[in-house]
């Protein structure tokens, strides 16, 4: 059968908006599910976000390995050879990018592969997943509340003992 | 007529010289990349590409342009009377005279009455959302009601409409039902005019399931549906059902009862029309008009179903947004059951004196502004009452304290911003510095590049 202009623009319209939706999905990686990249992209994002925030109201993280995440800190730390948990601590009050605080939430945000996020009355939560429903038999949670930077601080000095372990490591140095 | 709508209209328009921007809208401006933008809101918030795109592209304030901000709600008057303006001249008369009318008509009844006037018109994010795709949609309808009919080929326009129903599907869920619906109604025109177009209106469908596709296969929307049982997941849609019927009657009341100013409007409208001998292009009997005008009132109830189904319990009948788009709908509805019911009578010889007109127009202005639930009177007082402008001198103050990088910081190194006093009615969408908006503060705080901020009351 032979088509008409006219009639040849309609099936290519058609191909066009096909087309579109294809590509769109792709762009988006979001064909099945949300692809590992996407995810990963997204995590960045809010990560480079909030660089300069020093009021997060609470950051959950479930599910992670917290061994990978506080090596992680460990190593940084030991390359900047800090003294000892006292200064650590002190770094936390600073807006940096450096400071302590950030290389911990860096880390956690580094590790995770999915992320989850709540809007409540008291503000933004979000919930970080290495291994979103898998592998997670006893899911360690850290929450920073308040906006007040002592409720941070006192978040940190909770941490298990990792820090003392590398003061303990920087003082053999 | 039209210095009378041009009175009606002048708070609205002097409104846009108070308008400021509000959180959310500073929320939509702190990323850069359009691209990006629309990935990241499809990805974390819902199916909204197109309105993403809006956010992301035509958007003053990332380019810190507040005049243009603005003139926004000045072009979306323009389109609602365009797109009235459209529909008049192919659903009632080919007379331009008449159209016009028809459609200044047609936009003082609508915001007259629209559940949520600065949602409408002057807070950028939501007009994105519920204003800009329901134009769009009228467009569509008119320009694919005109293809269908037209004798003529026309490969561009039927592009248009087809990227137009991508915009519409990416633009406002809401639209879903009224858009499924126009083009079934489309359908059926088609096949009773045996005018051919199969092709065309398969192409059409072809879109809606495309566009939708992208819509409902959003992680952002997946995100917030449960997986439910059969039983479930059936009861959670008959509540969502009944409680859009609800809703949406529970509004329709209050757009009818007591409603002078539709009254005098509809009287108004049945003279023009009958002064401009309009006649409708299709003739259908008694019984056909029924059913149609029973099928277009019935499928506004269902207007709302995306927003009731998705909310949950949450959903509310003063969530009054959400019925914006109804709205427009039922006045849009409520004149075309009018012009159906006009074109049956035989003849309306009162109808025809030329008095009537100027003295029906002058008698629905002063409806407007004696009605205190209309908002061209709460508009009005906005403006008499100088709510608006102390509301615009605050938030101006807020910004030329953001933007200044030597403004003075209290003792514990925050900028002092203040919380709004003036807030009017027509134009505040209450997305401002309030305690329970404290999650806006970071996007605020990222815009202005300020560290820290605290709230205080406006001295």
């Amino acid at each position: 059968m032979q088509l008409n202009n006219y009639q040849r623009s309609i099936y290519l319209i058609g191909l066009a908006l096909f087309i579109f939706t294809f590509l769109f999905k792709y762009y988006t990686g979001t064909f099945l599910t949300i692809s590992k990249e996407s995810g990963k992209e997204m995590i960045s994002f809010e990560i480079n976000k909030r660089k300069n925030d020093i009021s997060i109201k609470s950051l959950k993280a479930s599910c992670l390995n917290y061994q990978d995440v506080f090596n992680g800190i460990l190593l940084d730390f030991k390359r900047n050879d800090l003294p000892c948990n006292q200064l650590l601590y002190n770094e936390i009050l600073t807006s940096s990018m450096d400071s302590a605080y950030y290389k911990f939430i860096e880390k956690m945000y580094e590790h995770a592969n999915f992320y989850e996020k709540e809007i409540t009355d008291t503000g933004r939560i979000l919930y970080l997943y290495q291994n979103k429903n898998e592998d997670c038999v006893e899911p360690a949670i850290i929450t920073f509340v308040d906006t007040e930077e002592e409720s941070l601080i006192e978040s940190i000095q909770n941490l298990p003992n990792y820090l003392e372990c590398y003061c303990v490591l920087s003082k053999k140095k | 007529m039209v210095a009378v709508s041009c009175l009606v209209l002048l708070p609205f328009v002097v409104l846009c010289l108070y308008v400021a921007p509000n959180l959310e809208d500073y929320a939509e401006s702190i990323i850069p990349e359009v691209l990006w933008h629309v990935k990241f809101l499809y990805l974390s918030y819902d199916g909204r590409f197109f309105t993403s795109f809006l956010f992301a592209a035509v958007n003053p304030l990332k380019s810190e342009n507040y005049i243009l901000y603005q003139c926004l709600p000045l072009l979306l008057l323009a389109g609602l009377l365009f797109s009235f303006y459209q529909l008049s001249l192919s659903f009632i008369s080919r007379s331009k005279k008449l159209a016009v009318l028809l459609s200044f008509l047609v936009l003082l009844v609508f915001l007259h009455k629209t559940p949520n006037l600065p949602y409408t018109l002057y807070y950028m994010i939501s007009t994105y959302v519920y204003t800009v795709p329901s134009i769009i949609f009228l467009l569509i309808v008119s320009s694919s009601y005109n293809l269908v009919l037209s004798k003529k080929n026309n490969a561009y326009k039927l592009g248009l409409i087809s990227c137009g129903i991508f915009a519409v599907a990416g633009g406002n869920e809401l639209l879903l039902i009224p858009c499924l619906v126009w083009f079934i109604v489309l359908g059926f025109i088609n096949k009773k005019m045996q005018a051919k177009r199969s092709r065309e209106i398969s192409l059409f469908f072809f879109s809606i399931v495309c566009s939708y596709f992208i819509v409902f296969t959003s992680p952002g929307v997946h995100e917030n549906i449960q997986t439910l049982s059969l039983m479930e997941e059936v009861k959670l849609l008959t509540k969502a059902l009944h409680k859009s019927i609800v809703f949406t009657l529970t509004n329709m009341k209050g757009w009818v009862w007591g409603n002078y100013s539709l009254y005098i409007s509809s009287i108004l409208f049945v003279v023009l029309v009958r002064a401009y001998n309009t006649s409708p292009y299709f003739k259908l009997s008694w019984f056909k008009s029924a059913v149609l005008v029973f099928i277009l009132f019935g499928s506004i109830l269902f207007v709302a179903f995306p927003y009731t189904w998705s909310a949950k319990s949450t959903a509310s009948a003063s969530y009054s947004q959400v019925f914006i788009v109804p709205c427009l709908f039922f006045t849009l509805v409520w004149f075309f059951s009018l012009f159906l019911i006009v074109s049956k009578l035989s003849s309306l010889p009162w109808a025809r004196k030329p008095w009537l007109i100027t003295t029906l127009s002058i008698l629905l202005g002063l409806s407007f502004f004696l009605d205190k639930t209309s908002n061209v009177y709460i508009a009005f007082q906005d403006l008499v009452n100088r709510e608006a402008q102390g509301y615009h001198a605050e938030i101006k103050e807020n910004i030329s304290k953001s933007q200044d990088k030597n403004a003075l910081l209290n003792d514990l190194n925050q900028l002092e911003l203040c919380e709004l006093k003036h807030q009017p009615r027509s134009v505040y969408s209450g997305v401002y510095f309030r305690r329970e908006l404290e999650h806006f503060h970071l996007e605020y705080r990222l815009y202005y590049k300020i560290k820290r901020i605290k709230v205080v009351p406006c001295s």
